[in-house]
């Protein structure tokens, strides 16, 4: 019996051949991918570089369909290779679409397990037929997804927006303590390169239409301590009388978040270190160097305060304050819905900020 | 040839049988039920774990291996398998091997298994030492996602209503589930168990069992447990390392490992029935057995079927686990009727 | 009277040309002497007589007793024997006594260092192909008077078997065991130490070598001390080390003379060689044809341009390196030195270039492959390796059908087979299974100094055998 055993059982699996083989030659990558549309009609593009003669080339392709995956059946049929979700860099969903509910176009990159869930998701602006098939300034097609990618990386390394990959927007998206901010994107009609736009927010599943600056965006990453390695900020200070421009990056950044009643609180600790200060030596002497620092506080602390006020005439709790209220003060959560107490909140954010150096110059 | 074992060995066998197959699906029932509060209950749970196997090791001599108790075992341990290999199986297929045949996955599964219980009795007892760089690696990239963990999803605990806790008690039994097989095993080991190394076992069990439940319910969301029936997979899905794509792939494939030696350390168990019973031709049953077992995996590998078993474990769990090891101790104790021999009596 | 004694002496030989007996007076006695001139140094012998006659002539009492040479009574059985070793005998036809003087001058080797097991630092003497010079060279290190030799005659070739032990340190039951398998090899099947081996070894069919081979006597002290055996024979230099585990086989007598650190580090090397070599082509196959999505993008842009143009599949692809990657092997053993290099030149980067510009595999295959065997060869153990060799290609057809799912089914059959293995009832494993935490260390690190363990002797750690 276990010698029967022992020649049949490989028998069978060379009999048996390969079911699931899908041998990589006869894939097509997907790198990039957008939606547009609505409830009823959803247009996919597809971005890929496809191999000529051993050289990738960046090709397209767009279909249509009642839902994602009906618009996604199109698109494989009118491929010539197995179109495969698994190398996804770059999401992108267009203003219109995010504006429903966003997760219903989502549903299918999460259910399917091949498919990448850590490719980063934007929001684009225009027709996003241009994303795909741009032919840019130079004449070569522009949908490289490498260059989306790295550009997104980029913003990320500048703290310019809050990055999300799919799987963290999923997670936001059925938090109910906090609400998704991503970025958004342009092109610029010059140069026909895609560009950062600002960070568009969302409330619950979706998108308000509101758009953050970048100023804001920067503030807005550092409020929900998603900075990347450079966070720098531009201001205006008065030395001597007369208005000098400087610029500091952020060291560190501490806050606390403190609930009574309706109120919220937020102390915000900033140690900076200045980058530019074309008027001479920040470090003339320590009360000099305080006193820039605390005014530089205030003029954090009012644009602060303001990116609150816009968050929350957005009904937009991106920075999810729900979430700490969900954990310590129950009562409060429990009152009413959550999307319905934040827009009444007191929030007030104070900003320390101290000036912790100067750079290699005085 | 008599058999001993180790208190090492036992223990190691102990802790793949009970982690197996669940750990990477018993958070998402539990936190659907109890919420943030889910950690709470099962770390309550979890104390109580050493008092359970000290009871055991304490009544041990009471237990007594009579046939009908060792059929009955039996039955549940050939249940247990064949419906871990249906999970095991199903979850396979959903994550990477659509189209395989089911029934093809399942023979090759079982000759695994057949291929233990035909050896000799010391392969399925050192079995588990294969895993355990695999348990390493596991925890290590499950660790990765330390950063993006949010600490209040913790929060709040003991929100509970009564009503609720009662619910969720049942999904939170699973990490329990092979508890009994300490009532087989602990016949091999020839000394006394202290009850030291108990709770050292079981705070690395508890350890093990919390850490897989706390990182899944920091990191996603509470609704999001409704969609995800696997949900440390989930995390290692979402995990992005610099040298490869997709980790929930190999670690799909070590979790299958690890659930097959699992199943293995189980099918052993039933093995050593059989000759507990004084069955000396064991084999060819257990030839027999395993091609029966493959057609019934093959009706467990279904959703509703390993839903089903999902809820229906722990109450088998309450009944072997509990009840039954309890009835026969007492009524044993009452009659100060003592274990003797290895083999079955009456 | 001599005459006919001699005549019927040289029958008994069947006439053989190198077959002397000569007739002579030793110590005023009328002898004959019986000798192969083939095997014996004729000038020593006279010398030896010389100092015969002369202690003859001196009258003590037991004259022909001495290092060399030693008298028993006289029969045909035991003259061939002794004869046959090489031994001058003088036979007394009137006393019917012989006395056989070892004037041997059978052509052996010097020991130099084995060619298959050369070490960096350490010592460089290797085993030769006479038993007296191999437990010379162990006693010379192994100065203790339990390390007891006992030899067994095997009937075809009169050849003899040597079992080499510490009786303080070995386990009695496998000494037993040891003699009774020797005993029960059939008389006629006694030509190499390989050969001995299947009539030794619990189970034949396995690809893993279940005894140890070595040629260095270092290594078989180590062993000794352990509580083994050693086997020696007069026909070759391998000395069969037994009982013996898996991981025996990734030791080299060089990890104890290197640095602590260093040692260890190569030890983990070879443990992560061998998983190369057996899963590596596996591996790949698996991605390329199953899970093509795990590799980061920039690997899969590079991959994907490489293999796009590749007619076969991955496994015939596999396949066609690996054969040829072995006929290159097996071609450059048999060949003389010098031109088995220039055919692993050729054959390597000449003949695999070009295969990969003709497009019949990849690059990456190429490397694939090329690492694969580069990595069996770092395991010190030629069987080893061989087996290791072997076993790759079930995975590779296992990772072909099932992918992944074949590796893992794959790795749990390999892992079983190795725990049902076992060395003269002792388990292979050992000291992975039975699971010892205290002595895992020594697997993967080369510990501080060495202190010898016993071998395990059951498959149940800290207990005795039952």
């Amino acid at each position: 019996m276990k010698r029967l055993m022992f020649w049949v059982l490989p028998a069978v699996l060379l009999l048996s051949g390969c079911w699931d083989e899908l041998v990589f030659r006869d894939i097509q990558v997907v790198t990039m991918a957008g939606i547009d549309g609505n409830k009823d009609e959803v247009t996919v593009y597809y971005g890929f570089p496809e191999l000529l003669d051993s050289q990738p080339v960046p090709q397209s392709l767009e279909s249509k369909g009642r839902t994602y995956s009906e618009a996604r059946n199109t698109a494989n049929e009118r491929s010539d290779e197995v179109l495969d979700l698994s190398y996804l860099q770059v999401f992108l969903i267009s203003e219109e679409a995010a504006k429903h509910r966003i997760y219903d176009f989502m549903d299918s990159f999460f259910r399917v397990p091949r498919n990448r869930v850590t490719g980063h998701m934007a929001i684009a602006q225009g027709d996003m037929k241009q994303y795909f098939d741009n032919p840019g300034s130079s004449g070569a097609p522009k949908n490289e997804s490498e260059t989306f990618g790295k550009k997104i990386d980029t913003f990320h390394k500048y703290s310019l927006s809050t990055m999300y990959d799919l799987q963290q927007v999923c997670t936001i998206l059925f938090d109910d303590g906090m609400d998704l901010s991503l970025p958004v994107l342009k092109i610029e009609e010059q140069t026909g390169e895609p560009e950062l736009a600002g960070t568009g927010l969302f409330s619950g599943m979706e998108y308000t239409g509101e758009v953050l600056s970048l100023d804001e965006g920067r503030l807005l990453a550092m409020l929900k301590k998603e900075t990347g390695t450079i966070l720098r900020l531009n201001y205006d200070v008065e030395v001597e009388g007369e208005k000098t421009p400087i610029q500091i990056e952020i060291i560190s950044n501490k806050q606390k978040i403190k609930i009574k009643g309706e109120h919220v609180d937020i102390e915000m600790r900033i140690k900076a270190e200045v980058e530019e200060f074309a008027h001479g030596a920040v470090y003339k002497n320590q009360k000099q160097m305080d006193r820039l620092g605390k005014e530089l506080g205030k003029l954090v602390e009012e644009d602060v305060n303001k990116l609150i006020g816009k968050l929350q005439e957005a009904e937009s709790d991106a920075i999810g304050i729900g979430r700490r209220v969900r954990a310590f003060h129950h009562d409060l959560w429990e009152k009413a819905k959550w999307s319905e107490t934040y827009p009444s909140l007191e929030i007030d954010a104070s900003v320390e900020l101290k000036i912790e150096r100067t750079g290699i110059l005085e | 040839m008599k058999i001993r074992i180790t208190q090492t060995q036992l223990f190691l066998m102990l802790f793949i049988v009970q982690t197996g197959t669940v750990f990477i699906s018993f958070q998402a029932p539990l936190i659907r039920v109890a919420g943030s509060d889910a950690w709470l209950v099962f770390l309550c749970l979890g104390l109580l774990f050493p008092l359970h196997l000290w009871l055991f090791e304490r009544f041990i001599d009471r237990f007594i291996w009579s046939k009908p108790v060792c059929v009955l075992y039996g039955l549940y341990w050939y249940f247990i398998c064949s419906s871990l290999i249906g999970k095991t199986v199903y979850t396979l297929n959903v994550w990477a091997f659509p189209e395989t045949p089911m029934l093809l996955v399942i023979a090759l599964m079982t000759s695994v298994l057949l291929a233990v219980v035909l050896s000799k009795p010391t392969t399925a007892i050192n079995l588990g030492v294969i895993l355990i760089p695999l348990i390493l690696i596991f925890v290590l990239f499950v660790s990765l996602a330390v950063n993006d963990l949010i600490w209040t999803n913790l929060l709040p605990v003991a929100h509970l209503s009564l009503s609720e806790l009662q619910k969720a008690l049942q999904p939170a039994q699973l990490p329990f589930v092979g508890i009994e097989l300490y009532l087989l095993f602990r016949l091999l080991l020839p000394e006394k168990v202290s009850f030291r190394n108990l709770a050292i076992y079981s705070s690395i069990w508890l350890a093990f069992f919390m850490y897989m439940l706390i990182f899944p319910l920091a990191y996603f969301s509470l609704k999001e447990f409704d969609l995800f029936p696997d949900p440390i997979m989930y995390l290692l899905k979402s995990q992005e390392v610099t040298f490869v794509e997709r980790l929930d792939l190999f670690f799909i494939y070590i979790w299958l490992a690890w659930s097959i030696v699992t199943v293995c350390i189980y099918a052993f168990a039933v093995v050593r029935l059989l000759t507990l019973m004084g069955i000396a031709n064991y084999k060819k049953h257990a030839v027999w057995m395993a091609v029966i077992f493959i057609f019934i995996t093959n009706t467990m590998a279904t959703k509703s079927a390993v839903e089903m078993n999902a809820i229906l474990i722990p109450y088998l769990h309450t009944v072997f686990a509990m009840a039954i090891p309890a009835f026969i101790i007492i009524s044993n104790q009452m009659r100060r009727r003592k274990r003797t021999g290895e083999g079955a009596s009456g | 009277m001599n005459a006919e004694f001699m005549q019927s002496i040289h029958s008994y030989f069947n006439h053989s040309v190198d077959f002397e007996v000569k007739e002579r007076e030793v110590a005023g006695v009328p002898a004959v002497l019986c000798y192969y001139t083939t095997l014996i140094d004729t000038a020593l012998a006279d010398r030896h007589l010389e100092m015969l006659e002369k202690r003859a002539m001196a009258g003590s009492e037991k004259w022909g007793n001495s290092a060399t040479s030693s008298a028993e009574a006289f029969s045909e059985e035991k003259l061939a024997e002794q004869v046959c070793t090489g031994n001058l005998v003088i036979v007394f036809p009137e006393t019917n006594m012989m006395l056989g003087i070892q004037v041997n001058n059978a052509p052996k080797r010097s020991p130099e260092e084995p060619k298959n097991e050369t070490v960096v630092r350490g010592a460089h003497e290797g085993f030769v192909e006479s038993i007296t010079d191999n437990v010379a060279l162990v006693r010379k290190r192994l100065q203790r008077k339990d390390l007891v030799m006992e030899s067994f005659r095997m009937e075809n070739t009169h050849a003899h078997i040597s079992i080499l032990y510490l009786a303080d340190a070995i386990d009695p039951d496998v000494l037993a065991q040891i003699r009774q398998r020797i005993r029960d090899i059939p008389y006629k099947e006694f030509y190499s130490m390989g050969q001995t081996e299947d009539y030794l070894e619990d189970q034949v069919y396995s690809p893993f070598p279940l005894f140890l081979n070595t040629e260095r006597p270092d290594r078989v002290i180590y062993s000794l001390l352990e509580g083994k055996a050693a086997l020696l024979t007069d026909s070759s230099p391998t000395s069969i080390i037994t009982p013996t585990n898996f991981f025996a086989f990734y030791e080299s007598p060089d990890d104890y003379n290197s640095r602590i650190i260093v040692g260890s580090f190569y030890r983990m090397v070879r443990v992560v060689a061998f998983f190369t070599a057996i899963l590596l082509p596996a591996f790949y196959i698996s991605v390329i044809s199953f899970h093509s999505e795990i590799m980061p993008i920039e690997l899969a842009k590079t991959v994907k341009m490489q293999i796009n143009d590749i007619p076969y599949r991955p496994l015939l692809e596999a396949l066609i390196l690996e054969l040829f990657i072995e006929l290159i092997r097996e071609a450059s053993v048999r060949l003389p030195q010098p031109i088995g290099q220039t055919v692993g030149i050729v054959g390597g980067i000449v003949i695999g270039d070009a295969i990969v510009s003709a497009g019949l595999a990849s690059n990456l295959m190429v490397i694939v492959v090329a690492m694969t065997a580069i990595a069996s060869f770092v395991i010190p153990s030629a069987e080893m390796n061989m087996a290791v060799r072997l076993i790759r290609f079930p995975f590779m057809l296992l990772s072909a059908a099932l992918g992944f799912l074949g590796m893992v089914l794959g790795t749990l059959f390999l892992f079983i087979h190795l725990l049902n293995l076992s060395s003269l009832g002792q388990p292979y494993l050992s000291p992975l299974v039975p699971f010892d935490p205290s002595r895992f260390k020594d697997v993967f690190f080369r510990v501080p100094f060495y202190r010898p363990d016993k071998q395990q002797q059951t498959f149940n750690h800290g207990g005795k055998r039952s």
